[in-house]
């Protein structure tokens, strides 16, 4: 739970390279990005997959930025409730979920006043929608959570985001997969192998037990 | 310098193993390199000349 970080945020291809650019930044800066998609192919209602995932995270990024309607005509309500259930498992939590720290994230910083106002006081940031400007947001809140080991800056961490996304199309022919067949643990797994790949890690004690376990 | 941590990604099944996507890894960041270099051995050549 100490390095893990529930990333609440929307699953739409508008959004999606925020998305990436978030999950990267959450690897590189030595954390470990947790969400929804995880419960997409268990057997377990969503809700209590999502109450578990919360409560396995000390650390939560909840991104409210999509509050358009849909193609109904409606917004969607899913950020905001999960953001409520990682709040109140702060609030009325064991010792352990009080310690719990959230980073809000919308396209400007005062919006959410005109829809959501009850939050305010609590942390707040903008990405304006540029998936740069969240990886800078996000690497400098992570930065505040941990000091006790060294975490790249932004620049650094855009760069080696950028490289992997150039590698990331010939990385999947070379695999064998589509880009729309890629699952959230595909993506997930690739950016932690390559990260640790450029980063110049040799296999960890647990990589023989991982590979007995996928094979 | 303290070494930095990659923590382990979450999430199964995925559709390939640590090591047919180390394997593959190795050969994008290698043929990237390699096409790096003979970018720049082409543009110092265009340069010299």
């Amino acid at each position: 739970m100490k390095q893990d970080v529930f990333v609440n945020c929307p699953f739409d291809a508008d959004y999606d390279p925020l998305f990436e650019a978030i999950l990267f930044c959450v690897f590189d800066c030595g954390f470990r990005p947790r969400c929804a998609l995880e419960a997409v192919d268990s057997a377990a209602i969503r809700v209590e997959k999502i109450l578990d995932l919360i409560g396995e995270c000390r650390f939560g990024l909840h991104d409210i930025s999509r509050t358009e309607p849909n193609a109904a005509g409606l917004p969607r309500f899913n950020m905001p409730l999960e953001l409520g259930m990682f709040l109140s498992a702060r609030r009325f939590g064991p010792k352990k979920q009080r310690e719990k720290v959230a980073l809000i994230l919308d396209v400007d910083p005062y919006r959410y006043q005109q829809f959501l106002s009850d939050l305010a006081g609590q942390d707040i940031a903008a990405h304006g929608g540029d998936p740069r400007r969240a990886v800078t947001v996000v690497r400098n809140w992570l930065r505040a959570q941990d000091t006790s080991r060294p975490v790249p800056g932004g620049k650094k961490i855009w760069e080696r985001f950028e490289l992997f996304q150039r590698d990331r199309g010939p990385l999947l022919d070379d695999l064998q997969i589509q880009p729309d067949e890629v699952s959230y643990a595909d993506r997930v797994h690739l950016i932690e192998y390559w990260l640790e790949f450029v980063s110049g890690d040799g296999p960890s004690p647990t990589d023989e037990a991982d590979e007995a376990k996928d094979s | 310098m303290t070494k930095r941590v990659i923590q382990k990604a979450p999430g199964k099944p995925k559709s390939f193993t640590k090591a047919q996507a180390v394997a593959a890894i190795k050969r994008v960041v290698a043929d990237r390199e390699r096409a790096a270099k003979q970018e720049t051995k082409n543009g110092s050549g265009r340069q010299a000349s």
